[in-house]
């Protein structure tokens, strides 16, 4: 059988997922006896995002074959971790060391060929950050428990 | 070769910058640990008041004007820093558990007496030490200019005629307004119709619009519309006058047997903070809010200032809470 | 009149207008951060402004406003990463237009859409103020219901290739804006026990990953793979005969944002939308709005600009903030020692005249440096995008930080960063979930709001006239897209 994988799974999932909900949604404990109380739209939501769910399904078989590769998601894949990595060390090592860290992580995946650039952009950037934020503005920056 | 010279170099500038992203931190670590020997050279550094709601607001204004003069006298500055959320119990939570040096103060509002009746966070005023009271909005019943009633007797006659048909408006479900309300409720013995918005000046926008009968909300909240001609004051809930709207009765003087409630702003610090330094701070904030010029900002704005010092503070949010613990159940809210 | 030459007069001094062009300044450099709103900008600078003069102080902020709502559309247009959320819709044709190489052409009708949506409104403001600030009053919870249920029909029209899928992606913001405590009775909802998800899930962060972070992420696909795509900037400037084109749409669409402004309660995120709707209903060639339609851009350009003006008109004749920005304004004023209100215009006259004066220039200004600095903008586009990519990922970080200082907002932008990715890859368009999310909340909340003021009366949708108005507004919108399918497939059967 033929049918769209991309667009079969993002069914799948939107249909689960509104399924979970829904089921939540019974679990929200409320006093008032009304027919519209808070349970209400979270229900009317999530039932319709499980029957727009299953319309995607069922829409995969009819649509055209997807020719995508997987190879396509390498890089973001990549950064997305770095990034996740890098959201998860602030807390730890302060933004600007992080920041620091990150952006140079960042450029090495990539190969990056200006090797000045590639020393230069995390402190200037760090520095521009540090003047705009916290003296200009006087808006905190995350510290992290080392720094 | 040359490869290692660029490695060499950039290792060497990696570590340059975290020497200097660490005694960038650093700087705000010194003294922490000294909490109990910092004494009389308290204070030394920089102070910071959390805030624990949104900037441009009414309680940031008020802190901010605070801290401008708070800070001439004591030689330090002190900076802001807003910590919004859940009411502001996110702002507060933090200040409790921040280091008890001293160095990390909150201005603190009415809503601390009242989340653990509300059920919205375990945080009492017992987490903190108070150190001065500097202001307090009594709620005023606020009515439509053309409304048919002109006293609080004639609004409840009305209300006891028309039960649960009156609606009043109040900036939240829970909010100290629709606390103020229900306690209205209580002692004249009344049904409201109680209809929630998000925040006192919807709620005040509705009333100019005639859309809902009432509100109860501060005074400074209803100039406006006051200026304006729209509504008019029928009576606040406190022991006295108020400033800016002095022909208003209160509630007490129109026969009827109420709390006063209203909204409150102090100054606090995490319980632990030891008693000289707790000293030091109630001095220079209860001078700041007797200054001339911090006076004058508040009623510019139509804000009352009411100044206690440490101890009188406590007692204040002792009595608020267990007033509040008594209104609150009876609410019937979710 | 004489007033209006008196405030004339005290807004064409050299100060003033200095702090009106600094106040500019900063406002495009405040919107072009991505997680930086025009709000919080407008609520930074406020203190500042306490030791001013209350002329140049107001102006100033005004200043950062319109810039920084401006410097929001450049991002959106050259790196489809809104600064602001009122540049979010401009974003959906103008992204496309860089990519065809025609950023300047975009930019060139951003700036004057912007401008000239903003001087309307401020002329409509001039004429009319007095006299239209009693519509704003009559504004309360049915109406405002049935107003943002008209903003959430409108994500019928922005799904792009599949229906479905987007009104599942609005659906999805609809029900991440029940998040939270219930805005009637405090219930908690799919809260988790967590103090954080307790306060809901904000709207900004949400943004910023979902357009910013995604958008990077989505970047990086090509510098993986051999081949460099050099995006040329072709030097197509904007032809009169386009402009000529467009002027109907900007005058649609500053009435629209002047309208809307005026209701308490609306902003310029929402406005953007329904102008860029309005237009694309009244265009005849509706395919071309998504892939780089001139009047996709100038059509939530020109609303978000005069919803300024509109929304000063009930802020300063009744004391009524038409929106966020207006209310922060609001308390500027009183500060200064000004009483919005009826009183306002015979106390202050001059003033307040002169305000209007000096929103007139800052728009001027903002056309001057736009025109003249396209050329400089779209230099940005040639940065290489391995720089870019890493940079716009720490103002991610730090933007959505300095939003409450809570970390979780930068957690939110990571979640929705990758959300977002994964979205753009299968097609679910970011825009509805946006929209759900911001009107979510309004809607069912002034629904419930109307239901206890009429004490569970339904008959109050339908009593009251605007309303009525805008719930049939709202059927239309949501059905007609359905209705003329069927029609077309009726024509091809006789």
């Amino acid at each position: 059988m033929k049918f769209n994988i991309p667009n079969f799974i993002s069914g799948i999932i939107v249909t689960v997922l509104g399924l979970f909900f829904l089921i939540l949604s019974f679990g929200i404990k409320t006093n008032s006896n009304d027919i519209f109380n808070a349970s209400f739209m979270p229900k009317v939501y999530t039932t319709l995002i499980i029957l727009f769910g299953i319309s995607i399904i069922i829409n995969s078989f009819k649509d055209k074959i997807n020719h995508q590769t997987l190879k396509e998601y390498k890089g973001p894949i990549l950064t997305m971790l770095l990034v996740t990595i890098y959201v998860i060390v602030i807390p730890i090592l302060g933004y600007y060391l992080s920041t620091i860290i990150m952006i140079f992580a960042f450029l090495f995946i990539v190969k990056f060929e200006n090797r000045v650039l590639l020393v230069l952009t995390p402190f200037i950037a760090s520095a521009l950050i540090y003047a705009v934020f916290e003296i200009l503005l006087q808006v905190p920056i995350p510290k992290g428990s080392l720094f | 070769m040359f490869n290692l010279k660029k490695k060499g170099s950039v290792l060497l500038m990696m570590m340059l910058m975290i020497v200097l992203s660490a005694c960038n931190g650093e700087g705000n670590e010194e003294g922490t640990a000294n909490g109990e020997n910092q004494g009389t050279d308290f204070p030394n550094k920089e102070i910071e008041l959390i805030v624990p709601t949104a900037a441009g607001g009414g309680t940031d204004m008020v802190a901010r004007q605070l801290v401008d003069i708070a800070q001439d006298d004591l030689d330090e500055s002190i900076g802001v820093m807003n910590v919004e959320g859940g009411s502001g119990s996110v702002g507060m939570t933090q200040a409790a558990n921040a280091n008890p040096d001293g160095y990390t103060a909150t201005m603190v509002i009415a809503e601390l007496a009242m989340y653990e009746h509300l059920g919205t966070s375990p945080l009492t005023p017992e987490d903190f030490k108070p150190v001065a009271l500097i202001n307090y909005d009594p709620a005023a019943l606020t009515v439509p200019a053309d409304a048919p009633y002109d006293t609080v007797g004639e609004f409840i006659e009305y209300a006891k005629e028309h039960p649960g048909e009156v609606s009043v408006g109040n900036a939240g479900p829970g909010s100290i307004w629709h606390v103020a309300a229900a306690n209205l409720e209580n002692a004249a013995d009344i049904e409201l119709n109680h209809v929630p918005h998000e925040g006192a000046a919807p709620a005040v926008t509705a009333l100019a619009g005639n859309h809902i009968d009432a509100v109860t909300v501060s005074p400074a909240e209803v100039r406006t519309q006051l200026d304006a001609g729209s509504v008019k004051v029928l009576a606040v809930m406190s022991d006295e006058r108020h400033d800016l709207i002095p022909d208003v009765p209160t509630l007490s003087e129109e026969g009827i047997d109420a709390e006063s409630i209203g909204t409150w702003r102090g100054i606090t610090v995490p319980s632990e903070t030891p008693d000289e330094i707790v000293e030091i701070l109630e001095e220079t904030f209860v001078s700041a809010a007797k200054e001339e010029e911090f006076i004058d900002f508040m009623n510019k704005n139509g804000l009352g200032v009411q100044v206690k010092g440490s101890e009188e503070f406590g007692e204040f949010m002792e009595e608020n809470r267990a007033m509040f613990g008594e209104i609150i159940p009876e609410m019937g809210l979710e | 009149m004489d007033v209006l030459m008196e405030g004339f007069s005290n807004t064409l001094t050299f100060n003033t207008i200095l702090f009106i062009f600094l106040g500019v300044i900063s406002g495009i450099a405040i919107g072009v951060l991505p997680g930086l709103t025009a709000t919080m900008g407008v609520a930074l600078l406020l203190p500042i402004t306490f030791g001013m003069e209350p002329l140049p102080g107001i102006l100033l902020l005004i200043g950062v406003y319109f810039g920084a709502v401006y410097g929001g559309t450049i991002t959106a247009i050259l790196i489809n990463t809104p600064g602001t959320p009122a540049s979010a819709a401009t974003a959906l044709d103008g992204y496309p237009m860089t990519q065809k190489g025609e950023a300047r052409k975009a930019l060139t009708i951003a700036t004057l859409s912007t401008s000239i949506g903003g001087i309307i409104s401020v002329i409509v403001l001039i004429l009319l103020a007095p006299q239209l600030a009693n519509f704003a009053l009559q504004f309360s919870a049915p109406e405002t219901f049935a107003l943002a249920l008209f903003g959430i029909t409108i994500i019928s029209s922005l799904t792009g290739k599949s229906f479905a899928k987007g009104i599942v992606a609005g659906l999805v913001g609809l029900l991440i804006a029940t998040i939270g405590l219930d805005p009637i009775g405090g219930t908690q909802r799919f809260t988790f026990g967590s103090m954080n998800l307790n306060n809901g899930v904000n709207l900004i962060p949400v943004m910023i990953g979902l357009f910013a972070a995604a958008e990077a992420f989505r970047s990086v696909e090509k510098l993986f793979s051999k081949d460099k795509i050099e995006v040329a900037i072709k030097k197509t400037k904007l032809k009169w005969s386009e402009f000529k084109s467009l002027i109907t749409t900007i005058l649609r669409s500053a009435g629209i944002g002047t309208f809307v402004g005026m209701i308490p309660g609306s902003g310029a995120d929402i406005t953007a939308f329904i102008a860029y709707n309005e237009a694309k209903r009244f265009s005849k060639d509706k395919s071309k709005f998504g892939k780089g339609e001139m009047k996709g851009i100038a059509a939530p350009e020109a609303a978000n600009s005069s919803l300024t003006g509109g929304a000063m008109i009930p802020m300063l004749t009744l004391g009524i903030p038409g929106d966020a920005v207006t209310a922060v304004l609001l308390g500027a004023l009183i500060v200064q020692g000004l009483q919005p209100g009826p009183m306002l215009f015979e106390q202050d006259g001059v003033l307040v005249y002169g305000l209007f004066i000096g929103m007139l220039i800052a728009n001027l200004l903002i056309l001057i440096l736009g025109i003249y600095g396209t050329r400089f903008f779209t230099k940005v586009l040639l940065i290489p995008k391995a720089i870019l990519v890493p940079v716009i990922i720490m103002l991610c970080a730090v933007g959505s930080y300095s939003l409450g200082n809570n970390y979780f907002d930068v957690i939110v932008m990571l979640v929705f960063g990758i959300i977002g990715y994964f979205m753009i890859k299968n097609d679910f368009p970011a825009s509805p979930l946006i929209l759900g999310l911001i009107l979510g909340p309004i809607m069912e909340s002034n629904f419930r709001r109307a239901l206890v003021m009429s004490q569970g009366d339904f008959s109050i949708f339908i009593t009251r006239p605007i309303t009525a108005v805008l719930l049939i507004f709202a059927f239309i919108t949501l059905f007609s897209p359905l209705i003329i399918k069927l029609i077309k497939k009726k024509y091809r059967k006789i």
